[in-house]
């Protein structure tokens, strides 16, 4: 149980403090709340609510870059932030949650039903990190997802301005965790679809990519099959549904996505 | 008697004061030096506790003491339900609650407490503390059929199979009734899940010790039944303890069971009188509070080609949890409702309530009802679609008629309810235009429209006792103070009961003010509020209060003004002669004057208590419209209207508040919340507000409550029950628009999406090949 | 493990304030323990109820997972702050009172004060966006029906528009000319 709190001053001071029985609290969405086991586990708070340069958004070349500690409510407001990102921090419902949940931190969190994550990595979105040696990293979102440093420090995300990205969550009331999020995004390269299972994780669905792209005209009962038969996809019977309906939503939402970003009518 | 109150929208009393954030609810009252009490929760569903070795927590800084189920000395074996207490030993509730248990029963049952000086240490010891206790594990069952079994564990030694009750009903004869010919058959077996109360406020008490007693302050709906609890559960005489109920943050039935009271009371006591403090946390009041029974039916009916009832039958499986709590009194509601409801000669009925290893069943706003009404109702719908009749048409046809009079609880339905009911929610709604307009709808967005009805009462006579107290006391500038056993928990009887004062004693509203705080050592005895019961009791002996009141004023003016009795009025605070209309003094004057006058000085209060022997039908309906996205497996709803008959309506403004609240939670427990248990382990799974899924403002519709006043000669001033009846039917009538829409009748809840998604697919709605397949291979 | 204490010096319902607190302490302590400032309720401690919320700098924020040194420099309101030193309620806290949006006053509060915010932004809501935006809070007694109706009023008469206000209470029922598909 955590019994030291530091208010970092700088990105270097929090990254310099982090150890294994240390945890970085963010917005303080997930570390503040009763029962979080990342606040059990640790015997430190680093808090970055001080820590300079973080929070700014800048638009340059086409790609706008947002600071780890902006809130979700500040990528709801700005005028630079391109509006899917909007979108993807509106499935926050609560207005008085999203004036503290981080952009950084809900990346940190990885979580299965991440509100932003599908989005920023359909859309290519790119991350600064700053790591215990003081060194700049860079990554996409989808690499650290899998990869990432946890001791390193997210300073800053990096998405295109002008792309075509559409995003869906389900969730049963307007509240509760989602049992799929998922998005499309339009670029050079084809559509490009990305979601965050429950339970499963954060998954890049290659085969449904190719298989649009050999044939943009696929029917939805063979994306359904398809997805159903995949034996890549570890999804199970949970209290958020069963594995044939998660496949049958990731289907269809995929099938959806896809016609609406190639500008087809559904 | 005025009706200058008596059902204007009055603001109620404690509106402003909640809206500056000044009133105190429990948690607000206690002093910051009461120490804290953490809860030692089991993690097995059924074990024994072998040993719990405290050491480590102990040197948890700030940790004061820590107990265990091996510090109870003496077993005192307790009931918890909020009923009153039955002098007949066979009519009591089952004593089989311990303070904490080395025997625990399901997950989260309590085997030990941790008090700390702050939260933080308190959390620290527990989790500590979890770590260190020995289980032997035991088999476990969760479902209620399969706890019936031959083999299965057994919960309760006095209670084989796990049954704690079975009763049956029969009237006429089935087997005869069914070889009628021509009849038609429709069966199905009906399942209600079960969800949890999710009051705002947790529950939470507080303890310490005064004199030789031990005081209890705690957000409960029931302080004098809390009262004679905790001294049965600590082997105590019940006078040495008093407890006080302040300002509720909701309670909606699982504060009508007694929780934590005498575990916080047996520490005070233990701990010398300390000022100790016990607040559930959320995910602690999921599990270890109480929850809703789940209840599967099997219902089957014979009907006749003009859809008359020929024979009915019904089987109900009522999973009660791991205690008794409020035992078969659930199942058995919805039993004699059984043919009440829908009227036919011929019955059969049987009803179980059983033991599994889950977390406790209790009172849930419906009391049993919401289940039945669901089970009823959608096989009216069957029954309906099976004989090819207009469900609404079916339902008038075959309802309780109006002069149907009940032998046992000699309630009788006075007035035509149903059809006033259904008349009026099909206008506001325009249900006959759109059930024409949604039949043979095609396409992936369907809309659907349906009504369901329900069956409740009024209080609980003659089940058990029901008696009401109430005491006036009036100021020197004849203002009163009023005291009632019946608790204010955000419905309004404090309101409700001010008004009916102000009315029958003749005094302006702005003189009436509610003691809102129960204290057992000073308001009459009460049972609390529960079953509906608060307008409809409070009511008598308010009244009853009310007039003896006015008797001694009136006595009074008669002594001041010289005039006989039978010439003076009490009228918006001033004595009337009624004779010539004349102000003769003001109430003011006249209580100051029996106050102070040396020729017979008199202190102007009154109190009494009135025993009820009445009980009173009170009925509503539920439209509901649904916009069905087929292949998104999701329901929109568009319109939910609720019309109910709760006779006299006392305070529209408080009424309507009370209709939505209840088509509120029917909302959910149509669409979205349902407490589940991973079958492995018996833990539950989503015991938190983000997992367990409550409707948010988003999900919810405009809400609208309209009134149908039949007033009830029974009542004392014309009411009928409406707390519980608004939840009843609003699961069935959304259950049935959705059938309307789609054709697809589903017979469990919640109507997820992904319970939606299986009964589609299997309806062949939605395309999913797969599924085809397997079905042409079974084909084969 | 020592524990490790801070002073904090902030505003709260105008006035300054200098607090010393366990560094681990949220908000709602500080706010609730050390200022008596009951108001601020406790109903789950994660952010979803909303009971807790308080405005600090203009904003809502979930007091329970808020830090309470977090706070330093901040300008805090809360329930307390809203009435007026003479006992004059705020608009928003009568509309509540009038339009019968308590009940058992539990969730009032936390919902009294993200409707300040919603109400004195300045902006006109759409029904939908109404919802949104009071989605944050949740309640058990009202089906937010009330609730809805005291915002929706209060926010159309700051914005000057009375006629409209007065007719959000018909208890009509809503039509719903298109229909809306969950995409």
């Amino acid at each position: 149980m955590a019994n030291q709190l530091l208010m970092a001053k700088s990105p270097e001071e929090a990254v310099a403090a982090k150890n294994a029985s240390a945890v970085f609290v963010a917005g303080g969405t997930e570390v503040n709340r009763l029962g979080s086991d990342a606040a059990a586990a640790a015997d430190t708070l680093i808090s970055l609510k001080k820590c300079a340069g973080l929070k700014d958004i800048e638009e340059d070349a086409g790609f706008v870059t947002i600071g780890s500690m902006c809130t979700f409510q500040q990528l709801v407001e700005s005028e630079k932030v391109p509006s899917y990102l909007k979108e993807a921090a509106l499935f926050m419902a609560s207005r008085t949650k999203r004036n503290m949940a981080t952009i950084g931190g809900n990346i940190a969190s990885k979580r299965s039903d991440s509100y932003i994550i599908p989005t920023l990595m359909a859309a290519g979105a790119s991350m600064k990190l700053l790591t215990a040696g003081g060194k700049e990293v860079k990554t996409w979102v989808g690499e650290y997802i899998d990869e990432g440093d946890s001791d390193a420090l997210i300073i800053s995300v990096t998405v295109p301005k002008d792309m075509k990205v559409i995003s869906k969550r389900y969730a049963n009331t307007a509240q509760s965790h989602a049992v799929l999020t998922m998005s499309a995004a339009l670029g050079e390269h084809g559509v490009r679809l990305d979601g965050a299972v429950k339970n499963v994780g954060l998954l890049h669905f290659c085969d449904l990519e190719a298989t649009f792209r050999e044939d943009p005209d696929v029917s939805e009962d063979k994306i359904i099959e398809m997805v159903r038969v995949c034996t890549g996809l570890h999804t199970a019977d949970d209290m958020f549904g069963s594995d044939e309906y998660k496949r049958y939503l990731i289907a269809v939402t995929a099938y959806d996505l896809h016609k609406r970003i190639t500008g087809k009518e559904v | 008697m005025s009706n200058k109150y008596i059902g204007q929208a009055v603001t109620r009393l404690d509106a402003h004061d909640k809206a500056m954030g000044r009133i105190k609810y429990t948690d607000d009252m206690c002093d910051k030096s009461a120490l804290v009490i953490r809860v030692l929760h089991s993690t097995v569903a059924n074990g024994i506790v072998k040993s719990i070795d405290t050491s480590e927590a102990e040197k948890v800084p700030g940790v004061v003491r820590i107990f265990t189920c091996f510090d109870i000395k003496e077993k005192h074996y307790f009931p918890t339900a909020g009923h009153p207490w039955s002098t007949d030993p066979h009519h009591q509730d089952i004593a089989d609650r311990l303070i904490m248990t080395d025997h625990p029963l399901f997950y989260g049952d309590d085997i030990g407490a941790v008090v700390a000086e702050d939260e933080v240490a308190a959390s620290q010891a527990l989790r500590i503390l979890e770590k260190s206790v020995v289980y032997e594990e035991l088999p476990f069952v969760l479902d209620a059929q399969e706890a019936m079994e031959e083999g299965a564990p057994l919960l309760h030694e006095k209670f084989p199979n796990n049954v704690l009750a079975h009763t049956e009903i029969h009237m006429g004869s089935v087997e005869e009734a069914i070889k009628e010919p021509g009849l038609i058959k429709c069966e199905g077996w009906y399942e209600t899940q079960p969800v949890q109360h999710c009051h705002i406020e947790n529950f939470i008490c507080y303890a310490y010790g005064e004199g030789d007693r031990t005081v209890v302050v705690s957000s409960t709906q029931i302080p004098h039944i809390a009262r004679r609890v905790i001294g049965q559960a600590t082997g105590m005489d019940w006078g040495k303890f008093r407890v006080i109920k302040p300002y509720v943050g909701g309670g909606f039935g699982n504060k009508q069971d007694v929780l934590y009271e005498p575990l916080c009371a047996w520490i005070s006591i233990q701990l010398g009188g300390r000022l100790v403090k016990l607040d559930v946390p959320r995910e602690e009041t999921f599990i270890s509070n109480r929850i809703r029974h789940a209840i599967k039916y099997h219902i089957t009916s014979w009907m006749r080609p003009d859809g008359s009832f020929a024979a009915r039958t019904i089987k109900a499986w009522c999973n009660n949890g791991a205690y008794s709590s409020h035992g078969h009194a659930i199942a058995a509601k919805g039993l004699n409702a059984f043919p009440q409801l829908y009227p036919c000669d011929n019955i059969d009925g049987e009803t179980w309530t059983v033991y599994t290893n889950r977390s406790v069943a209790g009172a849930m706003r419906g009391y049993g009802m919401p289940q039945a009404s669901y089970a009823f109702e959608v096989h009216a719908e069957d029954c309906a679609r099976a004989i090819g009749m207009d469900p609404l048409e079916f339902r008038r046809k075959n309802l309780m008629p109006v002069g149907y009079y009940h032998a046992f609880s000699k309630n009788e339905l006075y007035s035509d309810t149903f059809n006033q009911c259904f008349d009026k929610g099909a206008e506001i709604i325009g249900y006959y235009d759109k059930v024409k307009k949604y039949a043979n709808q095609t396409g992936d967005i369907r809309r659907g429209i349906a009504a369901s009805t329900f069956w409740y009462n009024t209080a609980v006579y003659p089940i058990a006792l029901e008696t009401s107290s109430c005491r006036i006391v009036m100021n020197q500038d004849g203002s009163v103070q009023f005291q009632l056993g019946e608790t204010e928990i955000g419905q309004g009887a404090d309101t409700v009961a001010a008004q009916m004062i102000a009315d029958t004693v003749g005094i302006p509203l702005s003189m009436v003010h509610p003691v809102s705080c129960q204290d057992t050592d000073i308001t009459p005895f009460g049972t609390g509020v529960y079953a509906s019961r608060g307008t409809y009791t409070l009511g008598f002996s308010v009244r009853q209060t009310a007039l003896l009141l006015k008797e001694k004023i009136l006595e009074a003016a008669h002594q001041f003004t010289r005039m006989p009795v039978y010439n003076l009025d009490l009228i918006d605070g001033k004595i009337v002669r009624t004779t010539d209309g004349r102000e003769l003094m003001t109430i003011g004057e006249l209580a100051l004057s029996k106050l102070y006058t040396t020729e017979g000085s008199q202190h102007l209060t009154a109190e009494s208590t009135y025993q009820i022997k009445s009980n009173a039908y009170s009925f509503g309906v539920c439209f509901a419209e649904v916009e069905v996205d087929i292949p998104m497996c999701r329901v929109r709803l568009l319109n939910i209207v609720n019309v109910h008959d709760c006779g006299q309506v006392i305070n529209p403004l408080l009424a309507a508040g009370q209709v939505h609240g209840g088509q509120s939670m029917g909302i959910g427990y149509a669409l979205s919340e349902k407490m589940m248990w991973d079958a492995k382990t018996g833990r539950p799974l989503n015991n938190n507000l983000l997992d367990y899924k409550m409707s948010s403002f988003m999900d919810h519709p405009r809400l609208v409550a309209d009134f149908v006043e039949n007033y009830e000669p029974t009542s004392a001033y014309g009411t009928k029950g409406l707390g519980e009846p608004p939840v009843c039917p609003v699961a069935p009538a959304i259950r049935n628009a959705i059938g309307q829409a789609t054709g697809v009748y589903i017979n469990e809840l919640p109507l997820s999406p992904h319970t939606l998604f299986r009964e589609f697919t299997d309806a062949g709605l939605i395309n999913d090949p797969w599924r085809k397949e397997e079905q042409g291979k079974e084909a084969k | 493990m020592a524990k490790q204490y801070k002073v904090v010096h902030c505003t709260v319902n105008g006035k300054e304030i200098e607090q010393v607190v366990d560094v681990r302490s949220s908000l709602t302590d500080m706010l609730r323990n050390d200022l008596h400032l009951t108001s601020v309720k406790k109903g789950c401690e994660v952010g979803e109820c909303g009971a807790c919320t308080v405005i600090i700098n203009g904003e809502g924020f979930n007091s329970c997972i808020y830090l309470a040194v977090w706070a330093e420099g901040k300008e805090i309101w809360t329930l307390e702050g809203l009435t007026g030193p003479g006992g004059e309620l705020s608009d928003i806290q009568q509309a509540f009172v009038d339009e019968g949006a308590i009940q058992c006053g539990f969730c009032t509060p936390g919902f009294i004060m993200t409707s300040w915010e919603i109400v004195n932004s300045g902006k006109e809501y759409t029904d939908d966006e109404l919802r949104k935006a009071l989605s944050g809070h949740l309640c058990r007694c009202t089906g937010y029906e009330n609730i809805f109706r005291a915002v929706k009023k209060t926010m159309l008469r700051h914005l000057g528009k009375y006629e409209e206000a007065e007719l959000v209470n018909s208890q009509g029922i809503t039509e719903y000319p298109e229909p809306m598909p969950f995409k």
